[in-house]
C-alpha cells in the first residue's frame, strides 16, 4: 500500500476517536461562548442581539426582560476565559492535522509524541481554567502556563479517557515503540506509519493482556484496530517485518490472542536506528515464544488427561498461524 | 414594423427603465440580466430584478411556453419592486415574445430587440409561426427592431447558444452607456473558474454588441447614476437568507430540494463550514423538519428551509416542536399552491396554513421579511425569538423575494447576532423541565448534557416534570402556558408604521413582498389626490398590536395579497360566500372590522399599476365603516 493510501488507512481508523474529541471540543466551545456571552449585559448589547429587523417594531428592552439570563462570569474572569476560548477555537482550526505527527529524524519518538499531546492537552487545560474562573480560583501565576502545554502526565482519567488518536509518520530508524509505552493508559489509540526499514517485530514489546497490537506489512486494513475499544497500537511497516493482530478480546492468554500472525521468509540482520540484530532477534523471538500454542511436555504428554489437552488444543483452528 | 437607423443616437433621459431580456430556457438569459442588474447596481442605480423561469426543466424551444428571462428594473433612485411593464425587451425568437405579450408584459410603446433569424427561416412553419406572433402583436405600438444576433454571434464562437446573452448584453451596454469596465470585471468574475479564453470571449462579444448598437440604434437612454456613499451588497433574497442564516450563528440546517427554496441550502452548503455549521440534505422533507428539530433538541441552532409542500409534509415534527418547546427556524419560500400547484411562480397562499396548518392548538410565531434586505436581517431575529420563547417561528418569504435582485446597505455583522442562548449550569435542585411561569409561559430549556436535566421528552401531553399526563388540568395547563408565551411575545412588538398620513378614507395593508409595490401604487394614489396610506405587516402571527386603532382612523381597510379571493357578484358569490384573502380572513376576525381585500395570484408579483387601479376602484366604491 502506498505511504499516502497508508495514512488515509490510519485516519478512518482512528476517525471516531477524532470525531469524538472534536465534538468534545465544540461542546465545550460553546458553553463558554454561552459564559462569554453573559458578559453583555448593557442594553445596547441586549438591543443587538434580535439585529437590524427588530429596529422599530420590538421593544428591545421589553423583549430583553423574557430573554433566558444565561450564565455569566464576573468581569476580572472574563480573560482567562477568553484565553481559553481561543486556545479551543486554534484547537479546532487545526483539524486533523492536531492528530497527525510528522517526527523529525533523530529526536525521539516518545519525546516527539509527548509535546504533541501537551499541546492537544490545552484543550483540557481551557476547560479547566474556565472552571477555576468561574469559581474565582484562576490563579494567573500557577494556571496560565498550562494553556501554553498541558502534558499527559498531567491529565487526570476523565481527560485521558477523552484521549484522540494519533497518526504517526516516522522513519524505521526512529521507530523505538517501546518509548511510548509510558503513553499507553486508558484509551489511547495511535498508528504508525514507517517508512523504510524497520526492526521486523518492532511492537512485541508493547503487547500486553490489555493493549491491542497490530503489525500490518500489505493492504489488509483496520477494521478491528478501529473497533476495538481500549488501547491500541498499529504500525504499517515494510513486507521484511512480521504482520500480527494480537486482539485482547481473543482469549485470556497470550497467543489465543493473536488472531493472525505471518512471519517474513527472511530477516535481514543489521542493526537498524541503534538497534543491533541481536536485540531485533530477540524481539523477534519474544513474538514468535508469544504466539505459539504451548505444546504437552514431560509426564503431562503421556497421562489421558494431558492426551485429551493435546488433543483438544490439535482441534483449536490454528490455521492462520505460523512459525 | 421600424428599421434601424443609422443617424447619430437620440438620447432620451429618464428616471428609470425596465428592461426584459427572454430567451429560450437556457440560453443564458440569466446570466446576461445578472451581469447587466449587477453593472447598474455598481453604478449607482437602484435595481430590481425578477427571473422568469419555466417550471419545466427543459420545455420545447420556440414555444411560448419556453419562455426563461429576466426583468430588470433599474432608475436614478431605489427600486423596490419589479414595476409596472416593459419599456424595453431583447427577444431571441418570435415565441418568447408573443409568451410576454399575451401576459401583458410590454408597455404600448416598447421597443423590441428580435433576432431576426426567423422571419425569413427556410423552415416554412417557423416562417408562419414567425408572421402569426407578429400579427398578433400588431395590435400594440411596439417597437421592432431586428437584429441579427445570432450572425453577430457566430462571427465570435462557434455554438450561438453560448453567446448570444453576451451579444444581447453589449446592446444594453451601449443603450443605457454603462461603464464597459464594470461589465469586463463581472464577466471576469462568473468565468473565474474557466480558461482566460473564455473571459475574452464573453468580452469580446459585448464589445460586437455594443458596436452593432452604435452604428445600428438611433436611440439611447440616460438614467442619472448616482455612487453611494456607503458599501452595498447585491443578492437575491435567498442568498439573503442564507448569510443572514449564518450572521445568526445558525449551526445546522436541515432540507429537502424544493423550488423556489432550495438555492437558499445552495447558498448555505458554500460557506456554512467555514463558520462550524452544516447543511444536512435529509431523505424527504418529514426527515429534514426531524433533523433540524433533534439537533435544536442537542442544543445547537437549526433551521430548516421549505417551501409550501415541504411545509405539508413537515406539519407533523413542527406539532412535536410546538408540544416539547423545543426552539425551531422555519424559512417557508412560497410558491403557488394548493399541491404542486406553481413552484417557480410567486404567491402568498401559505399565509393561514402557517398559522393553523396543524391539528390540536399549536401556536407558533409567523414573520414576513418584506424586501430582500429584510431576508437577511430576519435570521437573526428568528433565531432569538424562538429561544427566548422556546417557539417555532415560522418565516415566509415567497418567489419574489427568493429569486428578485436588490442592492441593499451591506450589513456590519455583529458579534452578539450569534450570543449563545444555551445555559449548561447545573440545574438547581427541583427545577421541572417544564417549569413555567404562570405569569409568561416561560421556562428554562435543558439541553442534553446539563447536570440535573435528564428527562423524558415526549410529543404527547405532559407536566412540569414531561411525564406522560392525560389529566385534564395538565393538558389545560400546557395549552395556556404555550398560547401565553404567544401573548407575552405581542407585549414586546411595537404597532406598525403607517406610510403616509395617519388617517384618511383608504388604508392599503399588505404583508411580505408586496410592500415596494403597495407603496409606491399608494404614492401615486396620493400624488393625485387621494387621501390613502398604506401598512405593511411584518408579524403575522402574533398579529402587531395596535391594528384596531389604526384601522380606526381610516374610513375603510383593504389588504392588497398574491392570493386568491372571490369577486362578488361572480356566480354563486355574495357577502355572504365570498372567500377573503388570506391576511383580510386573519384581520377580520382579529379586529372584527369589516376589511375588504383586492387580490391577485397570477404567479407573478404584483405590478404597482395594478394595485393603484384597485385603489381607484375601492375609492370610487366609496364604501364606509
Amino acid at each position: 500500500m502506498p505511504f499516502e493510501e497508508r495514512k488515509a488507512a490510519a485516519l478512518d481508523a482512528v476517525r471516531s476517536r477524532i470525531d469524538q474529541f472534536h465534538s468534545s471540543l465544540i461542546v465545550t466551545s460553546d458553553q463558554v461562548r454561552g459564559l462569554l456571552s453573559g458578559t453583555g449585559k448593557t442594553p445596547e448589547d441586549q438591543n443587538e442581539t434580535l439585529g437590524f429587523f427588530a429596529k422599530g417594531k420590538m421593544n428591545m428592552e421589553r423583549f430583553a426582560s423574557f430573554a433566558p439570563k444565561g450564565p455569566s462570569i464576573e468581569a476580572g474572569a472574563e480573560a482567562p476565559v477568553r484565553a481559553a476560548q481561543e486556545v479551543l477555537k486554534s484547537l479546532m482550526d487545526e483539524g486533523d492535522d492536531l492528530f497527525v505527527i510528522k517526527t523529525v529524524p533523530g529526536r525521539g519518538l516518545g519525546h516527539q509524541l509527548s509535546v504533541r499531546l501537551a499541546h492537544i492537552g490545552r484543550a483540557f487545560a481551557a476547560a479547566r481554567v474556565v472552571a477555576l474562573a468561574k469559581n474565582d480560583a484562576y490563579k494567573e501565576d500557577k494556571h496560565a502556563a498550562t494553556l501554553e502545554r498541558f502534558p499527559y502526565s498531567e491529565w487526570n482519567s476523565s481527560e485521558r479517557a477523552l484521549t484522540p488518536a494519533l497518526v504517526v509518520e516516522v522513519s524505521g530508524e526512529d521507530f523505538k515503540p517501546s518509548a511510548i509505552v509510558p503513553l499507553l493508559d486508558t484509551n489511547m489509540k495511535i498508528v504508525f506509519n514507517v517508512t523504510g526499514d524497520a526492526p521486523a517485530a518492532a511492537l512485541s514489546r508493547v503487547i500486553s493482556p490489555r493493549v491491542f497490537v497490530q503489525q500490518e506489512t500489505g493492504d489488509e486494513n483496520l477494521e478491528a484496530f478501529a473497533a476495538f475499544n481500549g488501547i491500541a497500537v498499529a504500525a504499517f511497516l515494510p513486507d521484511t517485518a512480521v504482520s500480527f493482530v494480537h486482539d485482547p478480546s481473543a482469549g485470556s492468554t497470550t497467543y489465543e490472542r493473536f488472531k493472525s500472525i505471518t512471519f517474513p521468509k527472511e530477516v535481514r540482520k543489521r542493526a537498524i536506528g541503534g538497534i543491533s540484530p541481536a536485540q531485533q532477534a530477540e524481539d523477534y523471538t519474544l513474538l514468535e515464544s508469544l504466539s505459539v500454542p504451548p505444546e504437552i511436555a514431560g509426564e503431562a504428554a503421556s497421562d489421558p488427561a494431558g492426551k485429551l489437552s493435546a488433543w483438544l488444543l490439535s482441534q483449536t483452528d490454528l490455521s492462520n498461524l505460523s512459525a | 414594423m421600424n428599421k434601424p437607423a443609422t443617424n447619430k443616437p437620440t438620447v432620451h433621459v429618464v428616471p428609470e427603465h425596465t428592461v426584459e431580456i427572454i430567451t429560450n430556457s437556457g440560453e443564458g438569459a440569466q446570466k446576461c440580466a445578472q451581469i447587466f442588474g449587477q453593472t447598474c447596481a455598481k453604478m449607482g442605480n437602484g435595481v430590481w430584478t425578477v427571473e422568469i423561469i419555466p417550471a419545466e426543466i427543459e420545455p420545447p424551444h420556440h414555444t411560448v411556453t419556453s419562455t426563461s428571462g429576466n426583468i430588470i428594473r433599474f432608475g436614478t433612485e431605489k427600486v423596490t419592486n419589479w414595476g409596472d411593464r416593459s419599456k424595453l425587451a431583447i427577444a431571441f425568437n418570435d415565441q418568447v415574445c408573443l409568451s410576454r405579450h399575451r401576459l401583458n408584459s410590454f408597455d404600448d410603446d416598447c421597443i423590441i430587440l428580435q433576432e431576426s433569424l426567423w422571419e425569413n427561416h427556410e423552415d416554412e412553419a417557423i416562417r408562419k409561426m414567425y408572421a402569426d406572433a407578429m400579427e398578433e402583436m400588431s395590435s400594440k405600438n411596439y417597437r421592432f427592431i431586428q437584429v441579427p444576433i445570432e450572425e453577430e454571434t457566430l462571427k465570435v464562437v462557434d455554438n450561438p447558444s453560448h453567446g448570444k446573452n453576451m451579444f444581447a448584453l453589449g446592446l444594453l451596454a451601449e443603450i443605457y452607456q454603462r461603464d464597459l469596465s464594470i461589465i469586463e470585471k463581472q464577466i471576469a468574475h462568473i468565468f473565474h473558474k474557466k480558461p482566460p479564453k473564455v473571459t475574452e470571449l464573453n468580452v469580446q462579444l459585448v464589445k460586437n454588441g455594443m458596436a452593432w448598437a452604435r452604428e445600428n440604434l438611433d436611440f439611447q437612454f440616460d438614467i442619472e447614476t448616482v455612487p453611494a456613499d456607503e458599501t452595498r451588497v447585491v443578492m437575491n433574497g435567498n442568498q439573503a437568507a442564507a448569510l443572514g442564516a449564518v450572521a445568526a450563528g445558525m449551526e445546522m440546517c436541515a432540507m429537502y430540494p424544493i423550488t423556489p427554496a432550495t438555492s437558499v441550502s445552495h447558498e448555505l452548503a458554500a460557506i456554512i463550514e467555514n463558520y462550524g455549521g452544516i447543511v444536512h440534505q435529509a431523505e424527504d422533507e418529514i426527515a429534514a423538519a426531524g433533523v433540524a428539530l433533534g439537533a435544536s433538541f442537542g442544543g445547537k441552532v437549526a433551521l430548516t428551509v421549505t417551501s409550501g409542500p415541504g411545509m405539508a409534509l413537515k406539519t407533523e415534527f413542527l406539532g412535536l416542536a410546538i408540544m416539547t418547546e423545543i426552539p425551531l427556524v422555519v424559512l417557508d419560500v412560497q410558491r403557488g399552491g394548493p399541491s404542486t400547484g406553481l413552484p417557480t411562480k410567486v404567491e402568498q397562499s401559505d399565509l393561514l396554513s402557517s398559522l393553523y396548518g396543524q391539528h390540536g392548538d399549536a401556536p407558533r410565531v409567523v414573520m414576513a421579511p418584506r424586501s430582500i434586505e429584510e431576508c437577511f436581517h430576519t435570521m437573526v431575529t428568528a433565531r432569538r425569538i424562538a429561544e427566548t420563547f422556546r417557539c417555532v417561528v415560522i418565516i415566509l418569504t415567497d418567489a419574489n423575494l427568493a429569486t428578485g435582485v436588490q442592492q441593499f446597505t451591506k450589513p456590519e455583522f455583529d458579534i452578539r447576532w450569534q450570543q449563545e442562548p444555551i445555559d449548561f449550569s447545573p440545574v438547581p435542585e427541583g427545577l421541572r423541565p417544564y417549569d413555567w411561569d404562570h405569569e409568561t409561559g416561560l421556562s428554562r430549556r435543558f439541553v442534553p448534557g446539563t447536570p440535573g436535566g435528564a428527562h423524558t421528552v415526549t410529543g404527547l401531553a405532559h407536566d412540569e416534570f414531561s411525564n406522560v399526563s392525560y389529566h385534564p388540568d395538565s393538558n389545560e395547563l400546557g395549552c395556556k402556558m404555550r398560547s401565553r408565551k404567544l401573548a407575552v411575545f405581542q407585549s414586546t412588538l411595537m404597532p406598525p408604521e403607517v406610510h403616509g398620513d395617519q388617517e384618511g378614507d383608504l388604508l392599503v395593508v399588505g404583508w411580505g413582498s408586496t410592500q415596494g409595490a403597495i407603496d409606491e401604487a399608494v404614492d401615486r394614489a396620493r400624488k393625485g389626490g387621494l387621501k390613502v396610506s398604506s401598512c405593511q405587516l411584518s408579524f403575522i402571527s402574533p398579529l402587531e398590536p395596535g391594528l384596531k386603532e389604526i384601522f380606526s382612523r381610516f374610513r375603510k381597510i383593504m389588504t392588497v395579497e398574491i392570493n386568491y379571493s372571490d369577486t362578488v357578484g361572480d356566480p354563486y358569490i355574495t357577502e355572504e360566500t365570498r372567500r377573503y384573502g388570506q391576511l383580510a380572513w386573519l384581520l377580520r376576525a382579529h379586529t372584527l372590522v369589516d376589511i375588504d381585500c383586492w387580490t391577485s395570484c397570477p404567479g407573478q408579483p404584483l405590478r404597482p399599476n395594478d394595485i393603484y387601479n384597485s385603489i381607484i376602484a375601492m375609492s370610487e366604491k366609496g364604501a364606509s365603516k
